[in-house]
This record gives structure tokens, sequence and C-alpha cells, in this order.
């Protein structure tokens, strides 16, 4: 830190700025890197059992194959007719989670705080990126088996990728006021 | 068909995109940049120039006592500076109030405008005030704000480097606790002016002047012509005439000045209707004389053209959600799903009062405000307010235009002191 401040000054006159911390930003792209490779190889065919798994619970017939693509449901509909659900890298939330890596590297890893603290923030969101992402196929499906694929449509275009970014912003926000509560108690 | 379709939508991704590199170089900036700011106190000491504040108040009677106790407290000597309250046609005390202040000092002058020549906005105001003022610089508050006591010396500072035309302090939100919309407000605050404002400044792009807490000198407001009676936002058209005229604009971190911020969604519909709509005006105004002029850097110009546009970005992300409707139902492929994606990073461009959602969390942390980052993702609801305000008022500045009724319409921010009970 630069400046001081003296204690009667408000907070906000407080004049600060820090110097980046590179190496917690290496390690933080490592950290993400691969995190990110282990989603990538095995998330998709993760979230595809789970899906299956929860809807055949709910006694909806759900068929899952493979393509040379990516992982496929075969979900019938209420109305007899089969939707065919091509689970890609930006269906599955993968995408979304690429956003959030990425937003949190550049903006959070270069401050001023712990590395431990930077690494669990980045994992909590992972799993709760992960976790909605769960939450959201298997509602757009729901939506598709009672509704027809129309409705599909319109759900998916709802509810991603618009909503998927409300998770990231929280958890960006929850990180940094981490920061800013362990930077505090360091300078109080 | 389809192409153009594509194109449109590739163009406003496009334009988001640059907001997005835009504030996130801001970010960065206001983060890491270590070039300070100059401490005022070195050229303080040495250079004084003459000041006249001007006041413009409109039915503040509850407000108005609170800035002219302050004026008192001022640190700067005292016969250096002159306050100037221009009464504008109040219906209440306003006028009483400043009078009993000018009885009892007497380097407060009060100019009261009957109802007849009053009442037809700020910048109005404010030229009838510079008639009456005999300062070198000219500084203006609104009756609503409440300025640290060595403001003025911080604010003046930076008028010893003669490029300096215009000056603007830091405006911080006195009653943030008092409801939801004061909360939203502070943030959107903090974004815009830690972050953003001093970034622009850091980098030498255009940091804007706002109608208050900005000093300009009178040498050229006067060159000028005086505040434009015209423009409903009188700050941002001084900004790029003052820039047209080949001086710049300096933004001054460390001089706070306390606002009473808006408490309710109908005063903040008004109040951003109001600036959206000016702002327009200016970006019609000064679109091409930016583009053409010789006086600004080619950084300068696309910092302008930039800022200009903003209050069109919210209907550019609309725009741009209902063409990626269209796309996205109709002739969807698998490139545009990854363009789809990303919209959502480039809609939070504009969230907030045009800053992104990470600037404003990154003034935030800079701040140390801990639980008003907490309150980052409702932003969200304040871009959506914002989006219907910039339709309303692009709307209504484009039937103004076709009918040829005049565009002038000041819609003033009523004021109720409750900022005082945080003090």
């Amino acid at each position: 830190m630069r400046a001081s401040r003296t204690p009667n000054q408000p907070i906000w006159e407080f004049r600060y700025r820090e110097k980046p911390r590179i190496l917690h930003l290496m390690v933080g792209s490592a950290v993400s890197a691969l995190s990110y490779a282990f989603l990538w190889l095995n998330f998709r065919f993760l979230i595809s059992d789970a899906v299956t798994q929860m809807l055949s619970a709910g006694q909806i017939f759900v068929t899952k194959s493979f393509t040379s693509e990516a992982p496929q449901l075969v979900v019938r509909l209420l109305d007899g007719s089969d939707l065919t659900l091509v689970l890609t890298w930006q269906r599955s939330g993968l995408g979304s989670i690429a956003i959030f890596a990425v937003l949190f590297l550049f903006l959070v890893f270069p401050l001023q705080c712990s590395i431990w603290r930077k690494i669990a923030w980045l994992e909590l969101g992972f799993i709760i990126g992960l976790t909605w992402s769960f939450i959201r196929l298997s509602i757009t499906v729901l939506v598709a088996y009672c509704f027809g694929t129309g409705a599909f449509a319109a759900s998916e275009f709802f509810a991603w990728p618009f909503t998927d970014f409300l998770w990231m912003v929280s958890v960006w926000s929850l990180a940094l006021s981490a920061m800013v509560s362990a930077k505090c108690k360091q300078v109080s | 068909m389809v192409l153009i379709v594509y194109f449109i939508f590739l163009f406003f991704v496009l334009v988001m995109f640059s907001y997005l590199v835009r504030h996130y170089l801001f970010s960065l900036t206001a983060l890491y940049r270590q070039k300070g700011q100059s401490l005022y106190t070195l050229h303080g000491l040495s250079f004084r120039p003459t000041v006249s504040i001007l006041i413009p108040a409109k039915d503040e009677e509850t407000v108005l006592g609170r800035l002219l106790h302050r004026m008192t407290e001022l640190t700067y000597p005292k016969d250096k500076m002159d306050v100037i309250v221009i009464d504008d046609a109040s219906t209440d005390n306003t006028g009483r109030i400043a009078d009993e202040f000018a009885k009892a000092y007497d380097y407060i002058k009060v100019v009261h405008r009957s109802v007849g020549i009053g009442g037809k906005g700020k910048p109005n105001a404010l030229n009838d005030g510079r008639k009456h003022a005999k300062g070198e610089i000219l500084i203006c508050f609104d009756s609503d704000y409440y300025p640290q006591v060595d403001i003025i010396e911080k604010l003046t500072a930076y008028f010893v480097d003669p490029e300096v035309g215009a000056v603007q302090g830091r405006v911080t939100v006195l009653n943030e606790n008092s409801t939801w919309v004061s909360r939203l407000v502070a943030i959107e605050r903090i974004g815009g002016y830690r972050v953003d404002q001093l970034a622009r400044d850091n980098l030498g792009l255009i940091p804007q002047c706002g109608g208050t807490v900005c000093g300009v000198r009178r040498d050229l407001i006067e060159l000028l012509g005086g505040w434009d009676n015209e423009s409903i936002t009188e700050d941002t058209d001084l900004t790029f005439r003052v820039y047209l005229a080949g001086c710049k604009v300096r933004y001054v971190n460390e001089a706070e000045c306390y606002e009473e911020a808006v408490e309710t969604w109908r005063a903040y519909w008004r109040q951003r209707h109001r600036w959206a709509k000016g702002h327009m005006q200016c970006c019609f105004k000064h679109f091409l004389p930016v583009l053409k002029s010789r006086n600004l850097r080619l950084r300068e110009k696309v910092d302008g053209l930039l800022l200009l546009n903003v209050y069109f970005v919210p209907i550019f992300v609309c725009l741009s959600w209902l063409l990626g409707a269209a796309i996205f139902f109709f002739w969807s492929t698998n490139w545009f799903e990854s363009v789809w994606s990303l919209l959502p990073v480039f809609l939070y461009s504009s969230v907030g009062n045009f800053a992104l959602f990470f600037e404003v969390g990154v003034g935030v942390y800079l701040d140390r405000r801990v639980r008003l980052s907490w309150l980052i993702p409702l932003l969200l609801f304040s871009f959506f307010f914002n989006t219907l305000i910039c339709f309303k008022a692009f709307l209504d500045l484009c039937f103004s235009k076709l009918v040829g009724k005049k565009v002038h319409n000041w819609g003033k921010t009523v004021h109720n002191g409750g900022g005082t009970k945080w003090f």
C-alpha cells in the first residue's frame, strides 16, 4: 500500500492504489486451466448422467447416447414426440464457467490478498456454476417435456445465458467483499 | 436478409465490446496505475486565484442553509472569494435564507430572479450569476451539496496549468443508507467517479464536468459565450466545448463533495431521464465537431465519441437482444451460440450508471466498502430502469426534433434535506 489513512479521515478519502500480484495471477491461471481441463473432459458426461437420473426418477423417459461431438439426451415428451438435446459446451454451462474464470482471473487474482482465499473462491465459483448449469438444464428439459419443443427454445433463450451471468456477478461480488474484509482487517 | 440481420447484430456486439474494453482499461488503471495525482498543497500554497462560487437555487429552502453555512467554513481566503446565490424564482423561503446570509457575510451575494425571468433552467441561472461574479475561476455547487472545507484549494490548484479550462471534483452520496435507491446510486457514483473519472484523467482522456463541484475559468466561459441556455445537461455540453476550444478538463479525486441522492424510483426516473435526454442532445450537437476537431488527439476523440454515445448503449443492448432472439429462434448456427453466450457480458457494459459491474466493484474495493459490494448484482434493476429511461428520452428527443418543439424542459430534482441527518 502506498498511502496511509488517518483515523479521522472517512474511509472513502483513503487514497489507494496497489501493485498487481503477477505471481498470484500466474498461479491462478494454472489452477483455473487445470480445473477447466478437468471439467472439459468430465463435466458433460457427468451432467448428462445427473440429468438423466433425475428425469428418470421423475418418470420421464430419457435415453443417453454419445455423438462424436458431445453426449446427447433424447427425451420422450408428453405429446409423444422426441427431443434430441446435444450437450454442447455452451449448453452444458462450460461457456459460462469459462467467462467466469477469465473475469475472476484478471480482476481478483492480481489483488492484494491471500492466494488460498482466491483459489477457494475460484473453485467455489466453479462449483456454483456447475450446480446452476445442472439446475438450468433440468428445468429447460422439464419445460420441454411439459410444453413441447417451442417452449424448450424459449426457456433456453431466457434461462441461458442471461441468468448464468447473475451467479457470476454474485460470486464475483462476494469474493471481492471477502478480499476487502481481509484487507480492512490487515489495515486496522 | 439474414446476412443483414447478422451484420447489424455483430455491429451492436462490436460497439458493446468496445465499451467493455474501455471500462476494463479504466478498472485496471484505477487499480494499478502508479502515477497518482499530485497533491494540491504543492500548488495551493503559492497559487490562489480569485474565485466566485455560483449556487443556483430554486425552491431549496430545506438544503440551502446547510450549504451556505458550509461556505462560511471554507478555508480559502475570504478576500479572494465571493459566493453568489442565484435565487431562481423560488416560491418558498430560499430567497429569504440567502438574504440572511448575505446580511451577515459580505462575501455572500444574492441575485433574485423574478418569476417571469427565472425558472428557465440551471444554465440560465448560471449565466445570470456569471454577470455578477468577479473571480478568475467560477465554481458551481448545487444547493443539496456539502463540500469539504478545503475543496476550493483542491480544485483551483489545477488551474496553475494554463491548458486546464475546467476541473471537476468527486461526488459522494451522503444519504446512501436512506433507501435501496440511494444505495444503488451510491455504488454507481463510486464506480463513476472513483474509477471512471479518475482513470480518464490518468489516461489523458476526457474527464467529464458534472453540473456541480465543477470549476471553470471565467475568461474561457466568457469566450464560449456562457453556458448554453438550450442545453439540458449544460455540464456535458461544457465539457465538449472546453475540449473543442483547445483546453482540457481535470478530475480531482481528493476534492470531495457530498450530495443528497434521489431516494425513490420516481425521482430516479426524472433525474436520469433529464440526463439521458440532455446527453443525447449533446451527442447530436457535438458528434461531428468532435470527429473533425484538430484540438483533440485521437484517443480523446475516441473516448469523446464513446462518452457522447453512452446513453445510447442500453438501446443498443435491447436491439441486439431482439436481433439475437430473432437469430436464435430462426437462423441459429453453432458459431452464433458462442457469440450469444457472450452477449450478457456486453450487456453488463451498461449496467448501472453506464459503468460495468466490475468497474463498480473495483471502486467499491478501492474505497473499502465491503457491504456495498453485495449490492452489485442488484445493479441489474437499475440497468433495466435505465434502458426504459433511455428509450423514452430518445423518443422524446426525436419527437421534439420532428415537431420543432423546444427540447428544453427543465425538470428539477426535489431535495428534502434528509441528508442532514447523516452528519
